[in-house]
């Protein structure tokens, strides 16, 4: 097991209660429920920007975070990356600049770091934009840019907060694609945030439905299906 | 009406302005003195108020503690204080018999008023508030979530406030200084309350147009024209942050 997390907080204005989410290797976990059910606080628990007030969070058996104990890791000795819902490209770097930057960050020399920011772009088709600012552009080529960005530095646990909610909808499958391939051949846990049934389905391999910070239902789309515990799920699944 | 009252004065400035001397009258020994006073002055002030002020406006925006808002009112303080006042309280401090004075000069024979360095000083008192307001409001405005990103890549709080604050809060830094720097160049109460006004040490530009008004207004009128185009300057270096009317 990769993730292994139960996530009670109360540090922001959404309040969680005891969500377990785990991870095995290769798997995709969803975490889907209503605007402001506290989906997104969940993923920055895990990123360790927000504190929790109770529970743990360990990555590779290795705690990162138990309050009762004391342990806390900070966000950039955590071996994760996030992927936040604007992409979040720095205004300032080029994509590749951009891409390069957690490589950098952990002392890369720079010529070394571009280059390989290079080779990740190139392998998902977007190589073309590297010299491009973020404002230069599409939406979805700014999603590209940002999940190489994060898969660059190859975390062990993937955090997607919505990578698609800023991208219509003829856009969104296309991409989707792409994104589904790409995370295919990344080997680490993936954590995806959303309230889209449909991207839900096609990327995720376990759903937790989270409402009012809570954990109402955990299980695969079948289990899921066939016995939905909330209206909530119904709707999600009709 | 209220425009004309504006321009009107600049208007006389310039049209009086002894155009065919102003190259004589500026060169002159004690015209190049004062000015290269006022500009050592202007930019030691300046330097002195990025290297405090930054971090200042770091604690202003950024940390949370009781009593911020006192802190930002006293930083705000010498903005509406008449600069005069603020020569006082200088004196009353760092003065020869003042509260950080006193020991100053008992121990180490640091005398800061009626020097260059007081100059400087009093310029940098009346200085550092502009420039801690806009970098205040520059931090303000940067999107937390780009740091928040950067962190979740591994990236330690020195190499974010290096590569990634930084270059978004330069142009604050950059709007900060030259506001700064002119109010700087201009300063006159506090420099004459606590520097005096001594030749070639503490007599900057202003004070110098002040003192040559009474014998000989011919240069006075020339240093004023010069203290004109460096605002000119200053007005087209902001033009992006002052001169687009707000949308």
């Amino acid at each position: 097991m990769i993730l292994d997390a139960l996530i009670s907080t109360n540090a922001e204005e959404f309040q969680l209660v005891d969500i377990k989410i785990t991870a095995e290797v290769n798997e995709t976990i969803v975490i889907i429920g209503p605007n402001g059910s506290g989906k997104t606080t969940a993923l920055r628990t895990i990123a360790g920007l927000t504190k929790l007030s109770a529970g743990r969070i360990s990555i590779d058996s290795k705690d990162v975070e138990d309050p009762e104990r004391g342990v806390w890791v900070a966000p950039e000795n955590r071996p994760i990356a996030m992927v936040m819902q604007e992409a979040n490209l720095f205004p300032h770097l080029s994509a590749r600049a951009n891409v390069a930057f957690g490589l950098e960050a952990q002392g890369v020399p720079r010529r070394e770091a571009q280059a390989r920011a290079n080779e990740i772009l190139s392998l998902l088709e977007m190589g073309h934009v590297a010299k491009l600012r973020p404002r230069q552009l599409s939406g979805g080529e700014g999603q590209m840019v940002a999940l190489a960005r994060a898969l660059i530095i190859e975390p062990r646990v993937l955090l997607l907060d919505e990578p698609f909610s800023s991208l219509d909808a003829t856009n969104r499958s296309d991409m989707g694609q792409k994104f589904r391939s790409v995370l295919d051949d990344y080997s680490g846990a993936r954590v995806l945030v959303t309230h889209d049934p449909v991207e839900a389905s096609s990327l995720g391999d376990h759903f937790v439905v989270i409402e009012d910070g809570r954990v109402v239902q955990s299980g695969s789309a079948n289990e899921l299906r066939n016995n939905p515990k909330t209206r909530y799920v119904v709707d999600l699944l009709s | 009406m209220g425009g004309l009252f504006l321009i009107i004065p600049i208007v006389a400035l310039l049209q009086r302005a002894p155009w065919s001397d102003l190259g004589g009258l500026l060169t002159d020994k004690a015209a190049t003195q004062a000015l290269r006073l006022s500009l050592v002055c202007s930019f030691g002030a300046t330097l002195l108020a990025l290297i405090t002020g930054v971090p200042l406006a770091w604690v202003l925006a950024r940390a949370n503690f009781p009593g911020r808002r006192l802190l930002r009112a006293l930083v705000i303080l010498p903005l509406i204080l008449p600069p005069v006042a603020g020569g006082v309280a200088l004196l009353l401090a760092f003065g020869r018999q003042g509260l950080v004075g006193a020991p100053l000069f008992d121990w180490l024979g640091l005398q800061l008023p009626f020097t260059t360095i007081g100059a400087m000083l009093a310029e940098t008192f009346v200085a550092l508030p502009f420039l801690v307001i806009t970098v205040e409001s520059g931090f303000r405005s940067i999107d937390r979530s780009y740091e928040d990103t950067a962190r979740t890549l591994g990236a330690k709080p020195g190499f974010i406030f290096r590569r990634i604050t930084l270059p978004l809060l330069a142009p604050s830094i950059a709007a900060g200084a030259v506001l700064a720097w002119a109010r700087a160049l201009g300063e006159f109460g506090a420099t004459i309350t606590f520097a005096g006004s001594v030749a070639g040490r503490t007599q900057t530009l202003p004070l110098a147009v002040f003192f040559d008004l009474g014998f000989d207004p011919d240069r006075a009128i020339a240093l004023s024209v010069v203290l004109v185009f460096i605002s000119i300057l200053i007005l087209v270096s902001l033009r992006e942050r002052w001169l687009t009317p707000l949308r």
